[in-house]
């Protein structure tokens, strides 16, 4: 084993997911590698300390606020079945809101960039403008890329998924 | 399956093993230790919520800490766009004017100098770990008590296998780098 497999193979000795025979060569390298022992040491050291420092203590009344939470969670009942499609993160300023509705919409089905409020039930259109949560970005909707996956949402896809969906959209 | 169900004592049960490690995630994102509670207390509501939605192929730890690291994300987002706060202010206090405590190491196992040089050295943990990318810094506390694997991390910080295998290393040879000098001392 030379010195840069073995320390690749730094984290897998450190999160014990090599098997015996691989833990062995490498920590034979070790032994026998000055440069690589020094390094090691480094690594584990460093990662004892974070591992070891203090954590925050959760006050002794937060599960008993949690729970005492969750009858209130209960009660609010959404107001529109499309706020409970919609991410709460999502914020649309109000000057975009009409645009955003037009887009977001009829990207259910349609792949058109251009859109009109007409092609909108009426009673959509209240919904989307007074009850959508807002959408931080507006620069996302210019992206033709989020506006196709987002055609591929549905009433019944769950909140998270969505989040998700849109994440690994923006991080590539 | 329970929780799902809407079995209150189940959650509870939930609620009680996690949510040291949730508050502490938050923590290290928001600098804020009141609010970080708040914030978990918002994952956990979240998670009762939406427990209908639960699909059993996913470990709840990763559902959970997802949903956590979106919280931190947003509020990281939310931040940054009003500016009201800043990710470095210390710590509010609690109600009734008591800072909330932070765990400090036992000194009395100590001399006064170990105790001094290990005080020293968290509050340069804190400052490195705050100092990782947001994808860094929530694969250390993730992976902080191995409960995790590397799979259930890649899920929850939404990228491959060798994507998260990557990011760890990366962050461990950041704090390698970064805390080097005060371990030799």
């Amino acid at each position: 084993m030379n010195c840069k497999h073995c320390q690749i193979e730094f984290d897998a000795l450190l999160d014990e997911r090599l098997d015996a025979t691989a833990a062995n060569t490498v920590r034979e390298h070790l032994a026998s590698c000055p440069a690589c022992g020094a390094a090691w040491q480094d690594y584990q050291a460093a990662w004892n300390a974070f591992a070891g420092s203090p954590e925050i203590e959760p006050s002794s009344n937060f599960v008993a606020r949690v729970m005492s939470t969750l009858g209130t969670a209960e009660d609010a009942q959404p107001a529109s079945a499309w706020t409970l499609v919609w991410p709460r993160w999502l914020r649309l300023s109000t000057a975009a809101a009409a645009t955003a509705a037009i887009v977001t919409v009829a990207s259910v089905g349609f792949f058109h960039k251009e859109l009109t409020l007409a092609m909108l039930d009426q009673r959509l259109h209240q919904d989307l403008l007074t009850e959508l949560p807002v959408i931080e970005h507006l620069e996302l909707l210019k992206d033709l890329d989020v506006i196709r996956h987002l055609d591929q949402l549905s009433l019944t896809v769950d909140m998270e998924e969505i989040e998700m969906m849109l994440q690994e959209i923006l991080s590539t | 399956m329970k929780v799902r169900r809407g079995n209150r004592p189940a959650f509870e049960t939930l609620v009680t093993k996690y949510n040291r490690p949730v508050i502490n995630m938050i923590f290290h994102t928001i600098n804020d230790p009141v609010e970080a509670e708040d914030l978990a207390q918002n994952v956990f509501v979240q998670i009762w919520k939406t427990r209908s939605r639960y699909k059993p192929t996913a470990k709840f730890s990763t559902w959970l800490f997802t949903i956590a690291r979106n919280m931190c994300l947003n509020e990281i987002r939310r931040r940054a766009r009003h500016r009201a706060e800043s990710l470095d202010q210390p710590p509010k206090e609690t109600a009734d004017g008591a800072e909330q405590p932070v765990q400090v190491a036992d000194p009395s196992a100590m001399t006064a100098d170990d105790a001094a040089l290990r005080v020293e050295l968290y509050a340069q943990v804190e400052v490195a770990l705050r100092a990782l990318p947001e994808v860094q810094r929530t694969a250390m506390m993730l992976l902080r008590h191995k409960e995790m694997p590397y799979e259930d991390i890649a899920k929850v910080l939404g990228c491959s296998l060798s994507a998260t295998k990557s990011i760890i290393h990366r962050a461990r040879d950041t704090l390698r780098m970064r805390l080097k000098p005060y371990l030799r001392s």
